[in-house]
């Protein structure tokens, strides 16, 4: 198995997650006099899911481009490739749902997810992010600058989704309630669980008829 | 002795037929070289014999073993393509130690003490991003993978592109200690055919998605000739044997031949013969349709 380059990536990619959250989270706690250092680390699990979600869109024309092309001109399998595809979204995904759980446990009251509610509510996105980007990443393999067009779309549709949100928080109480819901928490799970295998459904045909390109 | 065989191998991209009913059998320990002209199909053809492209019907075996998703197979072949770094490819922002390292990362008997000697040997930068480096540097560095990779069955697509005089005879050298050291087995695909023609031991001519010819090299050049002279003594001379880019100029005419197996010249005419060297036969053979 020829796996090493996908997990190191992976990894990587988890770890710019936690630094781009912690420098985001530290900017706007120092930017806001209000805010003190327990803030910081209360909300930070909120700019993981953010940055986490996002990472999954942001790389994924780069995945096609450049770590599948990579893979396959290596010597890769076909299945090795797609394996490590899967490895390489699902590794920051996994770590960082472990280190917002923690960190939830760690803030104790003061947390806006309870452990158990974090865990589905991550994953979910992190799944979900990842079905988003796997399309992307189809549709460049296929027909190649259209893929940016679809993430504009996506950018878009989840920037007005992300306003509605704001506007709805306006009412914190009601978001609370909502995301310390249990049954909320396994639907978002599951919308991203069928999301996600919903898409890897036509990456594996992609990733079979693929023709390397460098 | 093993051997990798591409049997009936059709590749089409929509109605575009690129390689058709294509066969081929590659003998380990040999070096061949792979010439066509522009769009003849040789990095496809390359491409799918290491499973880089699928085919679109056809298979290639390796001592009898379906390559495709067969990484024992897999493991014996490299292909280190020719790199075309765009503005937009992931690529450009590598540095030649991080590409090199990847590659490593990937290939079984990845031999890293030879990687780092062709690094300083090419006085390479490793620190370089690979969309700052020359055509040139940027072949240096898809052969140090090729020959790092130890490969047994190693592909080349167009190594010498970019590379200065100098840099091509440090290229042939090497692939020929190599070769001498290893007995891998090296397939070239080069527009440089005259250069290259000294240390391919069997050429193989692609033109328009077919195999026009497999043969030893020198066999091949030893069987071409340039014949000139009237037209009526040229026609003559050549009646019934396998002639090539037929020119007249005037009342002169000059054609390639090649000569099969105890066949010569038809005796009694007055002509100019004269011998013809690879790139000349690559011509011959490519630049027109063949009469006989």
């Amino acid at each position: 198995m020829k796996l090493k380059y996908w997990i190191t990536s992976g990894f990587q990619i988890f770890l710019i997650v936690v630094a781009a959250s912690f420098l985001y989270g530290l900017l706007i706690t120092v930017q806001n006099s209000y805010m003190d250092w327990n803030d910081l680390w209360v909300l930070l699990p909120i700019y993981q899911l953010l940055f986490g979600g996002m990472m999954q869109l942001a790389q994924t024309t780069g995945v096609y481009k450049l770590n599948l092309n990579l893979a396959l001109a290596f010597g890769s399998t076909r299945n090795e490739a797609l394996l490590g595809l899967q490895l390489f979204r699902l590794i920051p995904t996994l770590c960082n749902t472990a280190l917002i759980c923690v960190l939830q446990a760690v803030a104790g009251e003061n947390a806006i997810f309870t452990p158990l509610t974090a865990l589905p509510i991550s994953l979910g996105i992190g799944l979900a992010g990842g079905a988003l980007g796997t399309v992307i990443g189809i549709v460049y393999a296929r027909f190649g600058r259209l893929a940016t067009v679809l993430t504009v779309l996506i950018i878009v549709a989840l920037g007005i989704t992300g306003g509605v949100l704001a506007v709805m928080s306006s009412e914190p109480q009601w978001l609370q309630s909502l995301v310390s819901h249990m049954g909320f928490s396994w639907l978002v799970f599951g919308i991203g669980l069928i999301l996600y295998g919903a898409a890897m459904i036509p990456e594996h045909r992609t990733v079979w008829k693929y023709s390397v390109r460098m | 002795m093993s051997k990798l065989v591409c049997e009936n191998l059709t590749k089409a991209y929509g109605q575009k037929t690129v390689l058709e009913n294509l066969n081929l059998t590659l003998e380990s320990g040999k070096i061949y070289g792979l010439i066509g002209r522009n769009g003849a199909g040789k990095t496809t053809l390359l491409s799918l014999m290491t499973s880089q492209t699928p085919v679109t019907s056809g298979r290639v075996t390796l001592d009898g073993q379906r390559i495709w998703e067969t990484r024992k197979s897999l493991d014996r072949l490299c292909f280190s393509r020719e790199l075309n770094i765009s503005a937009e490819s992931g690529l450009s922002a590598f540095t030649v130690k991080k590409y090199l390292k990847t590659a490593a990362s990937y290939y079984t008997h990845w031999d890293q003490a030879m990687a780092d000697d062709l690094v300083a040997k090419f006085e390479l930068n490793v620190k370089t991003k690979l969309g700052k480096l020359s055509k040139g540097m940027l072949s240096m560095v898809t052969i140090i993978v090729a020959m790092a990779s130890k490969a047994e069955f190693t592909f080349l697509d167009e190594p010498v592109a970019g590379l200065d005089v100098v840099a091509r005879e440090q290229f042939y050298q090497l692939l020929l200690e190599e070769y001498t050291e290893t007995g891998r087995t090296f397939v070239i695909s080069t527009h440089i055919i005259e250069e290259a023609a000294d240390v391919m031991e069997e050429v193989i001519i692609l033109d328009k998605g077919k195999i026009i010819r497999e043969q030893n090299t020198q066999e091949l050049v030893d069987s071409a000739r340039y014949v000139t002279g009237l037209a009526d003594q040229v026609d003559g001379a050549t009646a019934g044997l396998e002639c090539h880019h037929s020119e007249n100029l005037g009342r002169s005419k000059s054609v390639t031949v090649l000569l099969g197996e105890d066949e010569d010249l038809n005796p009694g005419y007055d002509v100019t013969v004269q011998p013809v060297n690879l790139q000349k036969v690559f011509v011959a053979l490519c630049g027109e349709e063949a009469r006989v």
